[in-house]
């Protein structure tokens, strides 16, 4: 803000600023989500970026190509729920498995259950990545 | 890397799912998993590489070690 800006509109306060930066590090946290490394890259950390879109991606499009189970947005029981949750926080990657898992889960054969679990993983590594990187845009962390 | 392990688990999902090996899955996922912690806690390369190779070793051996104690049971 210019000096007569400040002068005309006067100083912002504290608290509207803090909530200014509350709402900008929500976006980088959704971006995040969205697209694995796309928050890290938006704050110039291109190092975490690349990797947890490489891990992310990686472990995801491995699932799919082991033909776990992608859980669908049905809510059923628990299990249901947590599946769901864990498969969506790999953000665009979810969008996309249909594409790699054209002839579906296939959990009866041993490689299909770790290719549940290799999706499930991808998404808590995602998750882990949005806390980052809001953290990040938050300043509370320095790394 | 991944590309070429994602090829391959294409190319062996589509022929013959039973030519990739447990083992090779959870080294895998070992090695994906171990990369991103050291991304998420570590600063500087160097640091980031001593830890994925670090946190790689110690999944396989834990995993190793607990398949092996759970061999009896599989008698």
């Amino acid at each position: 803000m210019t000096e007569t800006a400040v002068a005309v509109a006067g100083p912002v306060p504290r608290h509207e600023s803090a909530a200014r930066h509350a709402i900008l590090a929500l976006c980088f946290a959704i971006a995040a989500w969205i697209i694995p490394g796309l928050g890290h890259l938006a704050l110039k950390r291109w190092g975490r970026a690349l990797i947890f879109f490489a891990c992310v991606g990686g472990l995801a499009i491995t699932g799919y190509l082991l033909r776990g189970n992608v859980f669908p947005p049905r809510l059923a029981d628990l299990f249901d729920t947590l599946g769901f949750v864990a498969d969506a926080s790999t953000g665009i990657f979810y969008l996309v498995a249909r594409f790699f898992e054209r002839a579906g889960p296939d959990v009866s054969r041993a490689l299909g259950d770790y290719g549940t679990r290799f999706i499930a993983a991808a998404g808590i590594v995602n998750l882990l990545s949005v806390f980052d990187a809001y953290e990040i845009a938050l300043g509370r962390r320095t790394m | 890397m991944i590309a070429s392990c994602a090829a391959c688990a294409m190319s062996i999902e589509a022929h013959d799912p039973a030519r990739i090996s447990h083992f090779f899955a959870m080294s895998l996922f070992a090695l994906l998993v171990s990369i991103a912690l050291a991304g998420l806690t570590k600063r500087t390369a160097e640091e980031r590489t001593k830890y994925a190779v670090s946190c790689f070793l110690k999944f396989l051996a834990v995993a190793i070690a607990i398949g092996w104690l759970m061999y009896p049971f599989s008698h």
